[in-house]
């Protein structure tokens, strides 16, 4: 009986420790700030600056094509670009993939219509300060961040649907 | 038993300090994700092995565990 | 069934508010959607359908095995497995002791994972069948990611409640055996290609431990029934490591890892004084991309346990005569070749693969013999796993 409480108070102590350790999840570029400006170059070979693109609504995806979940996520984002790119919508979707054919054969799999921005050293990761794959930021049309997405669920079409409506009513 | 229980928190302690220093960004996991990369990523198969195991050896445990992956969510 | 509930809740700690309050906290952090991590992987539903062959030493165990994965709500999957074990014995212990046999096991599972941030909460329940032997087990873990997903670390603990009888002896009645496995482990990515594990888990045994069909043998060459002290607490500490090997850039863009090798490494210890390592190193590389092969090589040894003799003094209070408790060493190499179709999708089915495994291991027994020659024991063994599988 002795030894089965001291095995139990052990276990105790180590969750302690982990909850402590662990529930400090560190924060990416965040709300209410400016998106940080920069300028890539997308699949097609152009390039694209985001401060550019003031006045719409951007959604700026973070991806790789090792990531299950982002793979659900285009062709959602497909979709609502389709539904909103004539009033507004803009989505660039930065991809981190070592090698761009990588991204290119996803991209053409999918039949994404918005640009892919390139980015294999990571840069522009770096730069958002993402902590997790997938996440998108929905940038309002005076370039702040309205809110920021971390990977992609059954709850993100409705909310992206409603944060959307809203910023094209401003 | 309840020396190597003391052991094993403080080994975990100190892991938790010393390795948590190392630091493979979200995006660099491309490698992680695969599945060459993981311990046992084909549960069928590891099940197997782990009954044959289990029947052949006097040995038992130490083979389970969770992690790795791209941790995408 | 009943009494076994009865007593997995009496042998908690008593409910002080302390106690009280974690519990709540933890309910209430498992419910109630923390705004800044709902962040749910969907969980990849999968079938897998397989096949498993044993054969070797006068043994053939063979079945089906099947796992379902669907994720039923959000953050939570719920999986489910079936395997069968068709064992036809006519090993060394069940041809000069007793006779050939046939038997079936079979064996369901169900389980949930939870996941909530950056927490992964299982809950498995096992129950193994067979004319004499009876188990359900429970088990619960959990893991935990920190530092940027750097370290997961794990903890599980899982109790089983099993029935040994005894074929063509009804005055046998049955008999308990219960194990409780404590197991816990860190995994922690060092660079963006290597993988380190270390893990300890203690396994709990307590009830009757020895097979009941087994008989010992004195030094006269008497048999008698084996006896063995009703606990045994075993612990094992395990590192593992995986590196990968990149493609590098080539004309057809594939960047990914190429090759990959792993080490595995345990050392085990125990009551009986059984004291045992393995150690097993894992190769893999992919071939035009759909291809992946493999090969892996384990070498395993151990010390014998502290009552187990090939021949027994009759006056020894504990006897065994299980090989498995011997001195002994085996070898296994196996070789597996997989196809996976990533990026494909056939009307519902995604990602379809198909592999097969096959491997060898040779046993070589230092202190067990063959009764009926009187030379050291050995066998081989041709171990076969196949199987496919989908994302759907």
């Amino acid at each position: 009986m002795n030894k089965m409480m001291n095995k139990r108070k052990t276990i105790n102590l180590f969750l302690s420790v982990l909850i402590f350790f662990g529930t400090g999840l560190a924060h990416g570029a965040g709300l209410g700030e400016k998106a940080p400006d920069f300028t890539g170059k997308t699949l097609g070979g152009k390039n694209v600056k985001l401060s550019e693109l003031r006045g719409h609504i951007v959604l700026l995806n973070f991806w790789g094509t090792w990531c299950a979940p982002c793979k659900e996520e285009l062709p959602y984002f497909n979709r609502i670009y389709g539904k909103y790119k004539g009033v507004g919508l803009e989505i660039l979707a930065v991809n981190v993939d070592k090698v761009a054919a990588q991204a290119a054969g996803m991209s053409g799999a999918l039949g994404l219509t918005f640009p892919v921005v390139l980015d294999p050293s990571g840069d522009l990761f770096n730069l958002y300060r993402i902590r997790n794959m997938p996440t998108t930021f929905v940038v309002g049309k005076d370039g702040m961040i309205h809110s920021v997405h971390w990977g992609f669920g059954p709850n993100d079409p409705p909310r992206y649907e409603s944060e959307i409506k809203n910023l094209l009513k401003d | 038993m309840k020396r190597s229980a003391w052991l094993l928190m403080g080994l975990m302690i100190i892991l938790t300090g010393v390795l948590g220093c190392s630091s493979v960004q979200p995006w660099e996991r491309e490698y992680l994700a695969d599945e060459t990369m993981q311990f046992d990523p084909d549960p069928l198969m590891a099940q197997w092995h782990q009954h044959v195991r289990e029947i052949r050896e006097g040995g038992r445990g130490g083979f389970n565990g969770t992690g790795g992956g791209c941790g995408c969510r | 069934m009943g009494t076994r509930w009865v007593r997995l809740l009496a042998d908690r700690e008593p409910w002080g508010p302390g106690r009280l309050l974690k519990a709540v906290l933890f309910i209430a952090w498992m419910v109630v959607p923390i705004e800044r991590s709902w962040a749910i992987e969907p969980a990849q539903d999968e079938v897998e359908a397989g096949y498993n062959y044993y054969h070797g030493g006068g043994v053939t165990v063979q079945g089906p095995a099947v796992i379902v994965r669907k994720d039923i709500l959000n953050g939570a999957s719920l999986k489910a497995g079936y395997n069968v074990d068709i064992v036809s014995s006519a090993s060394i212990d069940v041809v000069t002791q007793a006779s050939p046999f046939k038997e079936t096991r079979q064996e369901y599972s169900l389980g949930t994972d939870i996941l909530r941030g950056d927490t992964l909460v299982g809950v498995d329940y096992i129950n193994s069948r067979e004319s004499d032997y009876l188990s359900d087990t429970l088990s619960v873990g959990l893991a935990h990611d920190l530092f940027d997903k750097n370290m997961t670390f794990s903890l599980k603990v899982a109790r089983s409640w099993d029935q040994v009888g005894k074929n063509n002896d009804p005055s046998f009645g049955w008999k308990n055996f219960n194990r409780t496995i404590y197991s816990t482990g860190v995994t922690q990515s060092l660079t963006p290609r290597w993988l380190v594990q270390l893990n300890y888990e203690l396994t709990a045994d307590e009830g009757l431990i020895n097979n009941p069909y087994r008989s010992a043998i004195t030094l006269s060459g008497a048999l008698v029934p084996e006896n063995y002290p009703d606990a045994r607490t075993g612990q094992a500490w395990a590192v593992r490591t995986s590196y990968g090997f990149p493609s590098g850039v080539s004309e057809q863009g594939y960047g990914g890892i190429l090759s990959s090798i792993q080490l595995d490494y345990r050392y085990y210890y125990d009551t009986f004084d059984v004291h045992s390592q393995t150690a097993k190193i894992t190769f893999q590389r992919y071939f035009y991309s759909n291809w992946l092969g493999g090969v892996f090589y384990q070498y395993y040894w151990q010390d014998a346990a502290s009552f187990y003799g090939d021949r027994v003094p009759p006056d020894q209070l504990y006897k065994a005569r299980d090989k498995e408790l011997s001195q002994y060493h085996d070898q296994w190499v196996g070789l597996t070749l997989k196809y996976k179709l990533k990026q494909t999708q056939w009307g519902i089915i995604r990602n379809p693969y198909i592999q097969i495994s096959n491997s060898w291991m040779v046993f070589n027994y230092d202190n067990f013999t063959d009764p009926r020659t009187g030379a050291l024991y050995s066998q081989r063994v041709y171990v076969v796993h196949t199987d496919l599988g989908f994302n759907y």
